[in-house]
């Protein structure tokens, strides 16, 4: 199964190694998601999203881009005639660059999250009757919470100074470190609807939030809410 | 199903309503704003050592000003006049239209320079290419480099220098250039040096102790079109040439082809880099230092080659002894 939409996010972000503020924004993103069902539920998804975020204070404003792609792989554990509990891993890559529009020669910082842990999802199939007789609808629930990464950071850390660092690839690669729970906390919650409207095909809406705090020398925390309208059919 | 929609509807307003507990804003009394300015220069600013100040000191002395009844500007006040103790033209604190730096570095000094006056009365047929201006006196060249800011473009100095390519000497200008961006000054240095060079070194800071350091990296430059290269270089300077203005002059000054004429420039060897304190105010800092070749430091600026100083006579006398100076040098 196929499934593409467009997204609205609302972030906050405070960086202590950039600002003592905190950033907030709304903007729009993409995102596509292809699954395939058989014994094992495999997932793959791609996401991007970029808009302004503002300082609560002041006149700072910040070009913030958001990058995805994840790899789940679900094992079906519990399944009743509507519902079906799965437990499986995600391996999730994330890319968060940030432009601090007003400043003059640090003005770039970036995170480079690749994490990995456990992942569950809920689902709940059902039936309306009366004018929506016939249409299968799903509600599900899922969370996802790493406990390795391969993290790279810009103005985070102190290190980040050296070099006047630009998000280049070779500048996230070069800094790349394995953390656990202790330098990386991450939880991501998605949860929606979604009605099949013929053959396979239909549209869902899902709500996601998904946040996290990087403990180095400066702290790093993200907040990110986004709604999603998505068409999906079968291929 | 409905206990699902119901603990999924708790979840998000729970998200919603913890969000800001989660991720919570920084104190924005007097006290909290005082304690993240010092704290913020504390670990980051790179001139610690070689200004030779006691920052706990520093701490010692203005903190006890402070209260949660301080007035915003007299907590402006109590914080720039702390700052002023570090003597360094990249240290500056923005509060909207309110701004401090310190210019101590070039306002204790003769001016040195009136380009109104050197246009009447030496150059008066000068011409500009952006803001760049030059002139032809006879065989040799003048060009004044006001800035290395955004206002200077790369396609500028392109031009203003294939104008210059024929001339048998050039005396750049850059008295009053506050500095601006290194890309700038590369581009200028690219056509006068004669093969690549080793120009400086940049020290950036790595931990929050005030010596935590980066290992020096080395800063080299190699010949892009070279017009100029070989030919007698002349650098009028005064104490306002600051920051990348000052690095210019110390590039130069690894030139055997060049002479530094004029004032002591103002220094300022750092990169200045922006942070946001709690109320919005906005810090600048140095946040690395640079030494020349031979391993000095240049925050406190560059000497001249020859010391020339325009006196009140010369002054009175719509003389400019530094200019004077150079031409009767280069003829």
């Amino acid at each position: 199964m196929v499934s593409m939409g467009v997204f609205l996010s609302r972030q906050t972000v405070k960086d202590a190694g950039m600002s003592a503020l905190v950033y907030q924004g709304t903007y729009p993103g993409m995102a596509a998601r292809f699954s395939h069902t058989g014994r094992v539920t495999q997932e793959v998804g791609v996401r991007g999203a970029f808009g302004k975020l503002y300082g609560s204070k002041g006149s700072g404003a910040m070009q913030s881009k958001v990058f995805g792609f994840d790899y789940s792989i679900l094992f079906t554990l519990r399944k009743t005639g509507r519902t079906r509990f799965e437990l499986g891993a995600t391996l999730d890559n994330y890319l968060h660059l940030r432009e601090q529009l007003h400043y003059v020669n640090n003005r770039d910082y970036y995170e480079c999250i690749s994490s990995i842990g456990p992942t569950a999802r809920y689902s709940y199939i059902f039936s309306w009757r009366g004018k929506q007789a016939g249409k299968n609808w799903e509600v599900n629930t899922r969370i996802f919470c790493p406990v390795g990464a391969a993290l790279s950071t810009a103005y985070s850390a102190y290190e980040g100074q050296a070099g006047l660092h630009t998000s280049s690839l070779r500048t996230i690669t070069r800094d790349i470190k394995l953390t656990s729970w202790n330098g990386l906390n991450r939880f991501y919650w998605n949860t929606g609807i979604k009605v099949r409207m013929r053959k396979g095909s239909g549209l869902s809406l899902h709500y996601q939030w998904e946040y996290y705090r990087i403990k180095e020398v400066s702290e790093v925390q993200s907040a990110m809410h986004s709604l999603t309208i998505n068409y999906f059919f079968l291929l | 199903m409905r206990n699902v929609v119901r603990i999924c509807m708790v979840m998000m307003l729970f998200i919603v309503s913890c969000e800001k507990a989660i991720i919570k804003e920084d104190k924005q009394n007097p006290v909290a704003v005082f304690e993240s300015l010092w704290h913020a220069m504390d670990t980051r600013y790179a001139l610690f050592s070689y200004k030779k100040v006691d920052w706990k000191e520093a701490y010692r002395k203005y903190r006890p000003m402070v209260s949660d009844k301080t007035s915003t500007g007299e907590l402006f006040d109590i914080c720039t006049a702390m700052l002023d103790q570090l003597m360094d033209g990249h240290v500056a604190l923005i509060n909207g239209d309110q701004k401090y730096t310190y210019t101590g570095y070039y306002n204790s000094y003769p001016h040195n320079f009136n380009f109104g006056l050197l246009k009447e009365k030496y150059l008066p047929g000068i011409n500009y290419q952006g803001i760049l201006a030059y002139a032809f006196m006879e065989q040799f060249g003048y060009l004044h480099i006001p800035s290395f800011g955004e206002e200077l473009t790369l396609a500028d100095i392109d031009r203003v220098f294939e104008q210059l390519a024929d001339v048998q000497g050039l005396i750049i200008d850059v008295r009053d250039n506050g500095g601006g961006g290194s890309l700038k000054v590369d581009r200028i240095v690219e056509k006068l040096i004669p093969e690549k060079m080793l120009l400086k070194y940049d020290i950036y800071k790595r931990g929050p102790g005030h010596d935590d350091f980066y290992p020096p990296e080395a800063k080299y430059l190699a010949p892009r079109h070279p017009v100029l290269a070989g030919k007698p270089l002349l650098i009028l300077t005064n104490r306002r040439c600051f920051s990348s203005c000052n690095d210019f002059v110390l590039y130069m000054s690894e030139l055997p082809n060049a002479v530094i004429i004029g004032d002591q420039t103002g220094g300022g060897s750092g990169t200045p880099f922006d942070y946001e304190l709690p109320n919005g105010w906005v810090l600048k800092y140095a946040a690395s230092m640079a030494v020349s070749v031979e391993g000095t430091n240049i925050e406190g600026g560059i000497a001249p080659d020859y010391f020339v100083s325009n006196s009140l006579d010369d002054e009175s006398n719509g003389r400019d002894a530094i200019f004077k100076f150079a031409l009767e040098h280069l003829q």
